[in-house]
């Protein structure tokens, strides 16, 4: 039983690696399409892409697995060496030769090696960075009464959403002061709807599914991801308050409000110019039906795994690797 | 002495609450405050005011027998550098990586003209509206 463990976990690794190392080709051509989607269908997509070598790597397995646990309920034994008369291929089940590539071994070995030490580390740092994030959601909490938002008694300017399973708003009186009564409403708008979204707890998600991308690409794909979800939430604001360039200026106030302040290289390319430009420029009207799409890939994967080429290719390029 | 990220227990929140709202006091002072308050002994009062000046958030000087503790940043200066500590966690990491959604990213580099030149378009969409609908 171990040693199926064995092989299915390096089954699965040699799965996550093969779609680590296709998402960024992948994604070049489908990036205009995914830019296209509106904010939150985006964000949706965004963060199945983080995860996307893990789910690669779970759905290799099981394809490859597939075959071997149908012969084990005698549905099926075209599989395995120990069923009768079996032309076989690849079984996981009754493994029957040893590894004729020793040094794939180490190299997988290597790389999940890595992958605990990386998760680990990103593990010890959340839980460092969680207890400064509860120190200060204490001292909102202390600052404020019954309200539904929570205030920081400081003359700094800070907005933002604080707490993974029951956010809640959190706005300084430095900020509030300098807001109009309508830029105020936004800014709560905004905020709300991030905690509606339960967006800290997604955040946490990409940023933990994208461990297993490289680092080029996690860093887009963060990018990408934390765009599409603040102007998800700018436009829920948007049509909370029926104005989305009232909803740019706030967007300019607050940045303005910002003590970080330096010449002119800073800016260009950041979240506060694609969110502004965004809401000016109306909003997005490219919509992809999702079960459409999930149906069709889903119809696309089922006839590449039912051709007999590209099936046997896979498991005899599996069996040299893992025996 | 560490200066690093600042990480505080509820004990540790309340006393130096304590102490931004009453100014400076020795353990005794701190424990019939607020010790007695909560149930816990001089002990742990005592404890927590040691781990606080380990931590750089409190000073200390000897007066007598015993020390007085104070404050080591204003209330202000310590949430401005937690505000900074939750919105960029570490010096490397990017936006995306804390766990907060803010509204925007109050770590970032402020820049004047990138900011009027956005200002800009959002004047000339508003007239362009507006002169849409005066046409109407």
């Amino acid at each position: 039983m171990a040693s199926l463990m064995v092989v299915f976990l390096k089954v699965a690794l040699v799965g996550a690696v093969a779609a680590t190392v296709l998402v960024p080709l992948l994604g070049r051509g489908l990036k205009t399409v995914i830019s296209r989607l509106p904010p939150a269908r985006r964000a949706a997509v965004l963060l199945a892409a983080c995860w996307l070598p893990l789910l690669g790597g779970v759905l290799f397995a099981a394809v490859v697995a597939g075959p071997s646990i149908a012969s084990l309920f005698s549905l099926y034994d075209g599989h395995c060496p120990v069923g009768a008369g079996a032309d076989h291929h690849h079984c996981v089940l009754h493994l029957g030769t040893e590894l004729q590539l020793p040094w794939a071994s180490l190299w997988l070995g290597l790389i999940g090696g890595g992958l605990v030490l990386l998760l680990a580390r990103n593990l010890l740092t959340l839980l460092r960075e969680y207890r400064s994030y509860q120190s200060l959601m204490r001292m909102a909490r202390d600052g404020s009464c019954a309200e539904e938002v929570l205030m920081l008694r400081t003359e700094r300017p800070f907005a933002g959403v604080l707490g993974l399973l029951h956010p809640r708003v959190v706005l300084s009186n430095g900020l509030v002061n300098l807001l109009s009564v309508s830029q105020r409403r936004v800014v709560e708008a905004h905020e709300s709807a991030h905690c509606a979204r339960r967006d800290p707890l997604r955040l946490l998600l990409a940023r933990f599914g994208a461990l297993l991308h490289l680092p080029a690409v996690r860093r887009v794909l963060l990018h990408e991801f934390l765009l599409a979800t603040e102007q998800a939430a700018d436009e829920r604001a948007a049509s909370e308050v029926g104005d989305r360039l009232t909803v740019a200026e706030t967007i300019l106030a607050v940045a303005r409000a910002n003590p970080h302040r330096v010449g002119d290289l800073a800016f260009t390319g950041s979240l506060v110019e694609q969110r502004v430009e965004a809401l000016v420029s109306g909003p997005q009207s490219v919509r992809l039906r999702g079960g459409l799409l999930i149906g069709a890939l889903v119809l696309v994967a089922a006839a590449v795994n039912a051709s007999p080429v590209v099936h046997h290719s896979l498991e005899s390029f599996l069996s040299s690797f893992l025996g | 002495m560490n200066h690093g990220t600042i990480q505080l227990g509820k004990l540790e929140h309340a006393v130096l609450e304590e102490l931004w709202e009453h100014g400076a006091n020795h353990a005794k002072g701190v424990h019939a405050r607020l010790g007695v308050q909560r149930g816990i002994t001089h002990n742990t009062v005592q404890s927590t005011l040691e781990r606080l000046y380990r931590k750089a958030l409190l000073s200390r000087t000897k007066e007598g027998h015993a020390y007085v503790y104070r404050p080591a940043l204003e209330r202000e200066a310590f949430l401005a550098r937690l505000i900074d500590q939750v919105t960029h966690p570490l010096a490397e990491s990017l936006p995306e990586e804390s766990l907060l959604s803010a509204f925007v990213d109050f770590a970032a580099e402020r820049d004047e003209q990138g900011l009027d030149r956005l200002q800009a378009l959002i004047e000339r969409k508003r007239r362009a509206n507006s002169t849409g609908r005066d046409s109407e």
